[in-house]
């Protein structure tokens, strides 16, 4: 050693000034790093285009992706598995008769059985205070059925208050009959397959029409009811979207038993009687 | 016996059940995955779905009807139509009953002695027939005319023109789109040299700002309302501002609702367009390379008389001079005479101005039922051209169309008098086309256009026409100034045919009565408000003897002697209509699909070029035509390749409310009816929720003239005047000083009391603006 470089002060870290150094190096790179990532991320992200859609489109892919009509069918669990702890109003239940009463044909939108306070209104949150959870509604001194779809705010778009009046002149129409309602899988056990399809544009509530919220089935016994939807729909996956000109129907696969519609009140009865699951 | 199929379904599903199993170990599962379970069709296995567009609005919604033995039985929203994506209205969900009404016309009436007694329909056509050849003969080819509709489908309207103007050779062709669409169509042509919009519904998915003038779109186009409210639920950012004479559901439901006094329109457009070049918020690129500024003539009349005419000029000018003109427009002045607040008008005018906010504007009745209705139509693309917000994703002045096919057939087929398919009748090269593709002397197709929908029927009035053929509508509802033009039908010597599917206000003028198949009673198409053409199969038979529109034309043309232009098979001759129409489009401008491509998608968007529906017109990104002459936009329409801004100032209604009549009236549509009602009416769910008309009062003028909502009251005019129970605080809220009355009753015409005022441009009348007097009668 010279005296032109004296060493380091034995105290003051040789060792800790080499490992600073090390630090500082060791950080730079990270930095550097970072740096070079982030510009990079960044001006990659730059040469994508900012148009809203590609440019020519071709005719096929401008047909839209599906909208998920029912999505916000899921919403309000949360607020229905409260309900469904509650003690049903005996003799207020929802029947399957009344449902289909309610409908022109099955699948179309029901209408408004009672009185509607502000018909300027599109509906939205004036339908929902009854229509998001359901349950029983003292004014109404009935059940309310769940929108299955709460996201579609437009109510009064599809649903429309029914006074008692004359009507314009008769008509013939002779509805679709209602989908049948599947044999449970034996005799005081098994729940029962799905009898219909399951999709969005025929905006049923499959919650409503089993032990639900909307009491459609018009028994009070058995436990609550959320655990049944569960089990039902997986015990029948529906049958893919038959409505299809483009696709005959007899494709599907996976049908659910058959059985011819009882009258209703049997009908409510066999809905009852699958409450074991 | 087991199939391999049965197999390989029972593995899956003992597969499914294992796995299902495993993860809930407390349940057990169906049979019908386990050996021995048969899986039998269930009861509605036998329904038949196949797709057709809706029969009732302009919007166009994609539909699967379910047919079982024979009959429509259930209709559900078609979710591969881009239109409406699975949805639909309450209209759309019972359209099939309106098949099956009780007193659905099955068998041809004639009327004997001024009773109308049942006959064959072949006898009818005969009649029909023979009464249009001694007309001709007696009183000239221009003495005959057809009155046909937006419901017409495309084949029904191109054969009526065919027959009309090619071998007969007159140009009395018209349809009641006149009453509802002219002044887009004269909007478009102005402003663009080609009508329809150039954007798609797409624009609902990107647009931020959706502005509505004078449309209650959550009433009469529900599901492009549906549509709005979803993008604005998923953006929250996005606003929805309603402009408007009354307080409507619409209003209700958006961000921000403005009310103006009626006709006030053109002046709040101008003051958007002054507040927007004040600020600099003007594109000005955009506008110096695709724009150019024209003004036409002022003062131009109304047409309340008979022979009325009128041509306008347009003239060049400079943007300086453009602004020039915009001074009398500032927000205060506008202000004043509209009743909106200035702070309002500058933030419509922020709205448009802002570049980061893409616009589109949607507007139907209010604009276009005006009598400055075509102006009104270039104010609002003043508005968009100067900001350069038009034919991109998002950027769309759309003018929405009330009937299913509209655009369709009225426009795209051209039945109105100054039209050919090709262009107008006034254009050689438009006749040399026609009379080409029909094989007739090109003398033959008269170049002249002759009456328009409301002078038609004055025509018929003054005895001009003689032989009327009404098909698809309803005018003896829906004609302005009623009485005039029912005493006009109902004269001696005139002969009336009408072509329709039950008994009408106007079936009660004919002399002949042809029932009609409707819809999916026959194999058709539609064209809606976004250009896309749709095709739907014949699903379900006819009741009785009623006969598709254009196979009753056809025998008609037949039995006159022009069997060789339509050689047809009742069953082949929709198709063989497709493939000759498609002829007269054949060009990038506006060609037409294919009859197998619309037969297979759920329609199909014109100018369809190389396999390709042209999205956005005019923007090259888009439209290959553009990409031909520019890198961004090139509006083709025009000769010098720009978009026309064409200044339009304020000029006042035709009349206005004074001591005696202080009163405005508008009439217009509700949710629950189409058109007239003749449908909708016979279908129960809607005439349990809408069975009659009523005229609609602000609460505080409702005090003030007694009346409480039920109340009768007699709402009288200069023309006439009707009696109707009173709604206050019902669908609507007019403004003070107006009442609103909706036109679909039979029972309760409305239009007895309008006026026939109309845009001296489109002639297409106004009922929105006249001037009545209210009376209550009782309670």
């Amino acid at each position: 050693m010279n005296a032109a470089h004296p060493p380091p002060p034995e105290n003051t870290s040789h060792w800790l000034r080499t490992e600073y150094r090390l630090i500082s190096i060791g950080l730079a790179v990270v930095l550097m790093a970072v740096t070079a990532y982030v510009l990079g991320t960044s001006w990659l992200a730059a040469q994508t285009t900012t148009a809203l859609d590609p440019p020519h489109k071709s005719a096929e892919s401008a047909a839209p992706a599906r909208q998920h009509v029912e999505a916000g069918s899921l919403y309000s669990l949360e607020l229905m598995r409260s309900y469904l702890a509650s003690t049903p109003v005996a003799g207020k239940e929802r029947t399957l008769a009344t449902y289909y009463a309610r409908r022109t044909f099955p699948g179309a939108p029901p209408w408004v059985p009672h009185d509607v306070e502000n018909p300027m209104s599109t509906g939205g949150a004036d339908c929902l205070q009854c229509h998001e959870t359901g349950g029983y509604v003292p004014p109404m001194d009935a059940y309310a059925p769940v929108a299955p779809h709460p996201e579609l705010t437009s109510c009064t778009q599809c649903h429309v208050p029914a006074q008692d009046t004359e009507l314009f002149g008769q008509n013939e129409f002779v509805a679709a009959p209602p989908p049948a309602l599947p044999e449970p899988a034996f005799d005081g056990g098994a729940p029962p397959p799905v009898p219909h399809e399951i999709v969005p544009q025929m905006r049923e509530n499959w919650r409503r029409m089993s032990r639900g919220t909307g009491r459609a089935g018009g028994d009070s016994r058995g436990p609550p009811g959320a655990q049944r939807t569960a089990c039902n729909a997986m015990c029948q996956p529906a049958p893919r979207r038959s409505g299809n000109a483009r696709r005959p129907h007899h494709e599907n696969d996976l049908t659910p038993v058959a059985s011819p519609l009882p009258d209703p009140p049997a009908h409510s009865r066999r809905y009852g009687d699958d409450s074991l699951c | 016996m087991l199939t391999r199929r049965q197999f390989l379904k029972r593995m899956a599903g003992a597969a499914a059940v294992t796995a299902a199993t495993a993860l809930a170990p407390d349940i057990t599962f169906a049979r019908t995955f386990l050996a021995g379970g048969e899986a039998a069709p269930t009861a509605q296995d036998d329904i038949v779905w196949d797709k057709a567009p809706c029969r009732f609005c302009g919007v166009g919604c994609g539909l699967l009807i379910g047919v079982r033995n024979g009959r429509a039985v259930a209709v559900k929203g078609d979710p591969d139509s881009p239109v409406n994506k699975g949805l639909a209205c309450v209209k759309g969900y019972h359209a099939i009953l309106a098949l099956y009404g009780q007193d659905r016309l099955t068998t041809a009436y004639v009327r004997r002695n001024g009773k109308l007694e049942p006959v064959p329909v072949q006898e009818a056509l005969d009649i029909v027939a023979q009464n249009m050849k001694e007309t001709i003969d007696q009183h000239g080819k221009d003495a005959v005319a057809i009155y046909g509709s937006g419901q017409w489908t495309i084949p029904d309207g191109y054969v009526a023109v065919k027959l009309f103007k090619g071998l007969i050779g007159t140009n009395n062709v018209e349809a009641n789109a006149r009453l509802c669409m002219a002044s887009a169509v004269v909007g478009f042509l102005t402003a663009f040299g080609l009508d329809e919009p150039m954007g798609n519904y797409a624009d609902i998915d990107h647009a931020d700002v959706f502005i509505l003038w004078g449309n209650n779109m959550a009433e009469m186009h529900p599901v492009l309302f549906s549509r709005m409210l979803e993008q604005r639920r998923l953006r929250p950012h996005v606003k929805i501002v309603d402009i408007a004479t009354r307080t409507t559901r619409t209003s209700v439901a958006a961000d921000k609702a403005i009310l103006m006094a009626p006709q006030s329109d053109l002046a709040l457009a101008n003051a958007i367009c002054y507040e927007i070049v004040r600020n600099g918020w003007v594109n000005e690129e955009f506008v110096r390379r695709h724009v150019a500024f024209k003004k036409g003539k002022t003062n131009i009349g109304y047409g309340l008389e008979d022979n009325f005419t009128f041509k306008d000029e347009l003239t060049d000018i400079a943007f300086e001079e453009y602004v020039e003109y915009l001074q009398d427009y500032t927000p205060e002045k506008v202000s004043a005479m509209s009743g909106v607040p200035v702070e309002d008008i500058k933030f419509l005018a922020a709205l448009y101005g802002d570049p980061n906010k893409k616009v589109t504007t949607f507007w139907c009745m209010g604009v276009n039922q005006h009598v400055r209705g075509t102006w009104m139509n270039n104010l609002i693309y003043n508005i968009h051209l100067l900001t350069g917000k038009i034919s991109e994703p998002g950027n769309s002045p759309f003018s929405l169309t009330g009937q299913p096919s509209a655009c369709g057939t009225v426009r795209e087929v051209g039945t109105l008098t100054q039209r050919l398919p090709g262009g107008p009748v006034t254009s050689e090269k438009a006749r040399k086309q026609a009379a080409e593709i029909w094989d007739v002397p090109v003398e033959q197709i008269p170049d002249t256009p002759t009456y328009h929908t409301v002078e038609m029927f004055r025509a018929l009035d003054r005895g001009e026409i003689r032989f009327m053929w009404i098909q698809v509508t309803n005018p003896m509802v829906s004609l302005p100034k009623l009485r005039r033009y029912r005493d006009g039908a109902l004269k001696d010597g005139r002969f009336i045919v009408v072509s329709d599917v039950y008994f009408t206000p106007t079936t009660d003028v004919a002399d002949v009565i042809l029932p009609s198949a409707m819809w999916i009673e026959r194999e058709g198409f539609f064209g809606n408000s976004e250009r896309r053409t749709q095709h739907w199969n014949k699903m379900v038979e006819p009741p009785g003897e009623a006969m598709s529109d254009s196979w009753q034309l056809i025998e008609v043309a037949r039995r006159l002697g022009y069997e060789k232009w339509f050689p047809w098979s009742e069953e082949e001759h929709v198709r063989a209509v497709w493939e000759e129409y498609r002829q007269f489009h054949a060009n990038p401008k506006h060609n037409m699909a294919p009859y197998e491509e619309l037969k297979r998608r759920p329609g199909v968007m014109w100018p369809f070029v190389n396999g390709k529906e042209t999205l956005w017109r005019y923007n090259a990104k888009y439209d290959p035509v553009a990409a031909e002459k520019s890198q961004d936009f090139y509006f083709y329409g025009k000769p010098d390749g720009k978009a026309w801004l064409i200044f339009r100032p304020y000029e006042p209604p035709a009349e206005v409310p004074d001591e005696e009549y202080p009163f405005w009236l508008s009439t217009g549509r509700v949710l629950e009816h189409w058109h007239t009602g003749s449908m909708t009416r016979r279908i129960p769910v809607l005439h349990r929720s809408m069975p009659h008309a009523y005229v609609e009062l602000h609460p505080d003028d409702a005090r003030e003239l007694g009346i409480r909502h039920g109340d009768v009251v007699r709402v009288v005019s200069r023309r006439g005047e009707i009696v109707l129970p009173a709604a206050v605080n019902f669908r609507g809220l007019p403004a003070r000083g107006m009442v609103f009355v909706p036109f679909f009753d039979e029972t309760m015409l409305i239009n007895e009391v309008t006026l026939d005022a109309f845009c001296p441009l489109s002639k297409e009348p106004d009922y929105k603006k006249c001037a009545v007097r209210v009376e209550r009668v009782s309670s």
